[in-house]
Order: structure tokens, then C-alpha cells, then sequence
């Protein structure tokens, strides 16, 4: 048994190792808090430019008019195409154009025009759940609309 | 070139499909513990810590087959995965780290295949300090191909297109500013969706959000 | 039940995993070496019951110098399993492919400490022992199917 102790202590040593040369990571899938700030929730309202229907999250790219004209353009993370499926989307539900109202958390470097979505409701109302479940945000019905950033107007 | 994989009928179904994704990630996933335990009876038993009254040589061929099972599924897995979304791998120094290591393994392959595992019955009556030194050498190389493969989805680089002038389009064709830097340097990005292929799943009125 | 998934979420283990971009992926490596750990070595086991190799040694021998490893491997499982669940347990419980996952769990550990057990003895008789390797092979193939699909569900 303790050989086995010895050799486990060794293969955790060496994924730990592994993990920190690999650099800083980037990004951490599948674990919200580690991308994302629970505490900055943003809406934004914009024009759809771009979707990534792919594999294994998609993204969606919004275009929103800042209050002195200025364009930017977010892009928010949804579930895999499997989960938005499985909602009744598919991704032809996004075309381009299409003005939307998402809302979502922030990426933890607020420098970075990128957001976890939550929900984004379409010009007719209707509304669909983009979150996955099992991403650490927080509970989707209780979106803080109060205290959400509004990216623009 | 990548793009050209990109565009293929294959590459498509898997990265913008709902199940085969995971499916096949679910395979490859499979395959590596039905490999994993082969290797690492394997290696242990180089190392004494396993099964150390059977001679090496009947160990080495029971495992065999199985490591050879294993190993075919999780490359023709993994190349399929590696099919799918070539241009975000190619920017994934996660990946080129695994791609690095498993070359090593191949280099470890050949440096101990005169001593160690060419001619197992060679090592039957006692396991040399070299066969001992192949199975460290080993472990550490499969357990650095399994971080690093795990790795490689918490690479990412992100940008949003940029924005607009007076975007008239008929069909999404997005460039991102930046594309996709890698060893052989810099390759532009274009994930263009694919052409409708008349997926009549799903329907415009949607389930209700997830309940809290 | 639900006080004690948002206690876990609020807890500091929690916490370290989702502040720290490095913490939840090292853990989830971990997992995935004790998976292959623990699952490679039931298998091979499994395979030996079922006729289908490694015949030098007899079902009891190949488990009892297997066992080690297999229980170190369950050992992992069981500590960075909780580990990532309770990073946003509120709602992985309520995915339907993590429920199935603990379901299949339940069941393989269950199988393996007690009619697995006896499956590898000399004296156990053929049909049960191979129903019993049929069915650990079935379980935990689910189990890591449920582990996957949780993020597609």
C-alpha cells in the first residue's frame, strides 16, 4: 500500500506540474466563477452579427450602438448545440440582424467584451434559456436586472 | 488547408451536431481507461508492483491486445475530434504540448524496443533498472497525454468579430480580426456556418427556461 | 436538501475552485487519471471474467493484484467528484444527465463491493460470474457516458 500512496502522490505531482507549465490558462470551461464575474451581470441590446453554432459551446456575437454611435461587439457563450436543441432552437434561429436582448454575466477581465448568456429574448418575445446547466452561474430566474451593466441604451 | 478539413461534410456534422460530439468524446474517453488499466499493468509490473511472481513476458502478451484495442480506438476517436475543429486546435497550446508528447512516446517506443519490449521473455528472469526506467518514463508520458488532452478545452481565444460598417450579407461569413496564431505561424479564422442543410429539429417556439 | 447544495457551493473549497483559473481543471485531471485508474482495472478484470483474456491468471488472482489500484483509482474519483460538484452543485443536481450518472454510480459500487466480489472467487459459478462482469462492464460505461453528456444535456 505504500507503493500505491507513493505512486499516486507522484501522479499528482506530475498533473499539477503539467497544469502549471501549461502557462496561465485561459479559459476554464465548466466552471463558471473561474471565467466569469456572478457579480457583473450586463445587458445588452443589439443586433445579432455572428453565430457559432459549434461544438462544445456557442457563441453569438452582438453588435450594440454605444450612446455616442460607437459599435461594438460582444460575444456570449451558450450551451452545446445539443442543449439548445434539446430547448427547440437550432441554428437557424439566429439570424443575422436580428435584434436581441441578452443578458449574462461578464467575463472576470472586464476589459474583455465577452459575456456567459443567460437568456436572450427575441424581437417577438419569446424567450430562450442559453445557460447550461452545471456552469456555476448563479440561479437564471433571479437575473439582477437592477444592478445589470447596460452596455447601451 | 485547415479551413479546407473545415468545410468537409464530416468536420461539420460533428462540430455543429447535437450527439456525436459527445458521443464520440465519450468513446475516446472510454478507450483511454480500457488502455489506461492495460498500460498501467504493464508498467507496474516492470516496476514489481504488480502480479510479481508471474513472468514478465505473460504479462506483456496478455496485455497486449488490449493496449492495442485501446490505443486504435482513442486515435481513430481523437482524429475524428481533431477532424472536426482543426483550426481551434492548431491554436491550442494545450494540444501542441499532447502532440509533442505523444511523438516522445513514439521516440520511447523505438529507444526501448531492442531491451525492453522487443523481446519480453528477455526480462523474465529479473526486470533490468533500463525496463524499469521505460515504465517511469511511460507513465509519465500517458498521464502528461491525458492532462494535456483535458487541457486543451480550457484553451481558448476569444474575440468578437468586428463590428459592422453597413453589413449587408446573405450568408455569415465572420473573419475574426485577429485568426488563430500557432507554431507555423499565423492562419486567418473562418468559421463560417455551414449552408442550411434543412435541419428541421427544433422549431421556433421554445421550451420554457429551465426552472431554478 | 437544497440548503445543503447552496452551503456547498458557498463553501471554500468551492470558492478556491472557482476564483482560481488553475484549481478546477487540475481537479478535473485528476479525475480523469482516476477514472482511467479505477475503470481500466474493473474492466480488465470484467474482460478476464467474461472469457476474453489475460487467461494466464484466474479471475481471483488478476482482481486480488488489481484491487489496489482499483481502490486508489475509486479513492480519486470519490474526492475530486464532490470536489467539482459542489463548484456549482445548486445545479448539477438538477441535471438530468448528472442524476443519471449518480444513479449508474450507485449501482457499479454497489455491484463491485458485493456480487463482483464473489464473481471473482474459484468457487463462484460461471453464468453469475459472467452476468455479474456483464453488467459492471454496462454500468460503468453509463457512468462515464452520464459523466460526459452532463455538459450537452
Amino acid at each position: 500500500m505504500r507503493t500505491t500512496i507513493w505512486k499516486l502522490a507522484l501522479l499528482c505531482t506530475l498533473v499539477l506540474g503539467a497544469v502549471i507549465y501549461d502557462g496561465a490558462p485561459v479559459a476554464a470551461h465548466h466552471a463558471f466563477g473561474s471565467e466569469f464575474d456572478a457579480n457583473s451581470p450586463v445587458l445588452l441590446k443589439g443586433k445579432i452579427v455572428k453565430i457559432e453554432w459549434v461544438n462544445p459551446h456557442t457563441w453569438i456575437h452582438v453588435e450594440i450602438k454605444k450612446e455616442d454611435g460607437a459599435k461594438e461587439v460582444w460575444m456570449v457563450e451558450g450551451g452545446s448545440p445539443n442543449t439548445l436543441l434539446r430547448r427547440g432552437a437550432n441554428k437557424n434561429t439566429f439570424p443575422e440582424g436580428t435584434e436581441v436582448v441578452v443578458d449574462g454575466y461578464q467575463a472576470r477581465d472586464h476589459s474583455e467584451k465577452r459575456a456567459n448568456a443567460r437568456n436572450v429574448t427575441f424581437p417577438d418575445g419569446r424567450k430562450l434559456f442559453l445557460g447550461m446547466t452545471g456552469t456555476g452561474a448563479p440561479d437564471p430566474e433571479k437575473f439582477d436586472t437592477d444592478k445589470a451593466k447596460t452596455i447601451n441604451k | 488547408m485547415l479551413e479546407w478539413i473545415e468545410s468537409t461534410e464530416l468536420s461539420i456534422a460533428i462540430r455543429e451536431g447535437g450527439l456525436p460530439y459527445p458521443i464520440i468524446g465519450g468513446v475516446h474517453l472510454l478507450a483511454i481507461a480500457l488502455f489506461g488499466g492495460a498500460l498501467l499493468a504493464v508498467d507496474l509490473r516492470l516496476l514489481g508492483c504488480l502480479m510479481p511472481s508471474r513472468p514478465f513476458s505473460d504479462v506483456w502478451y496478455q496485455f497486449r491486445p488490449w493496449k492495442r484495442l485501446g490505443f486504435v480506438i482513442v486515435v481513430a476517436t481523437g482524429l475524428l475530434l481533431a477532424w472536426a475543429e482543426p483550426v481551434r486546435l492548431y491554436g491550442s497550446p494545450s494540444f501542441w504540448v499532447k502532440m509533442s508528447l505523444f511523438a516522445l512516446v513514439g521516440v520511447h517506443a523505438l529507444v526501448f524496443r531492442a531491451r525492453v519490449y522487443g523481446h519480453p521473455e528477455k526480462l523474465d528472469p529479473g526486470i533490468s533498472s533500463q525496463a524499469r526506467l521505460a515504465a517511469v518514463l511511460s507513465l509519465i508520458l500517458w498521464t502528461g497525454l491525458i492532462v494535456s488532452g483535458r487541457l486543451i478545452a480550457f484553451d481558448a481565444s476569444f474575440e468578437p468579430v468586428s463590428p459592422s460598417e453597413d453589413r449587408v450579407t446573405s450568408h455569415a461569413v465572420g473573419t475574426s480580426v485577429q485568426g488563430t496564431s500557432g507554431p507555423f505561424g499565423r492562419i486567418p479564422t473562418r468559421l463560417e456556418i455551414a449552408p442550411d442543410r434543412g435541419d428541421s429539429r427544433g422549431s421556433p417556439n421554445f421550451t420554457r427556461p429551465e426552472p431554478s | 436538501m437544497l440548503e445543503f447544495f447552496r452551503w456547498l457551493v458557498n463553501s471554500p473549497w468551492s470558492h478556491a475552485m472557482n476564483s482560481y483559473e488553475w484549481v478546477f481543471p487540475a481537479v478535473q485531471s485528476l479525475h480523469f487519471i482516476g477514472f482511467a485508474m479505477s475503470i481500466g482495472t474493473i474492466a480488465i478484470v470484467d474482460l478476464r471474467l467474461l472469457g476474453l483474456g489475460m487467461r494466464g491468471q484466474s479471475p481471483a488472482d488478476l482482481a486480488a493484484d488489481l484491487e489496489p489500484w482499483t481502490r486508489a483509482g475509486i479513492a480519486v474519483m470519490l474526492t475530486t467528484g464532490p470536489l467539482m460538484f459542489s463548484t456549482d452543485a445548486v445545479a448539477y443536481h438538477l441535471n438530468p444527465s448528472f442524476q443519471f450518472k449518480m444513479v449508474c454510480l450507485t449501482l457499479a459500487l454497489l455491484l463491485h463491493f458485493t456480487l463482483h466480489r464473489r464473481a471473482v472467487r474459484p468457487d463462484a459459478s460461471p453464468i453469475a460470474a459472467k452476468l455479474a462482469a456483464a453488467t459492471s462492464l454496462v454500468l460503468w460505461t453509463a457512468v462515464v457516458a452520464g459523466g460526459r453528456m452532463i455538459a450537452f444535456i
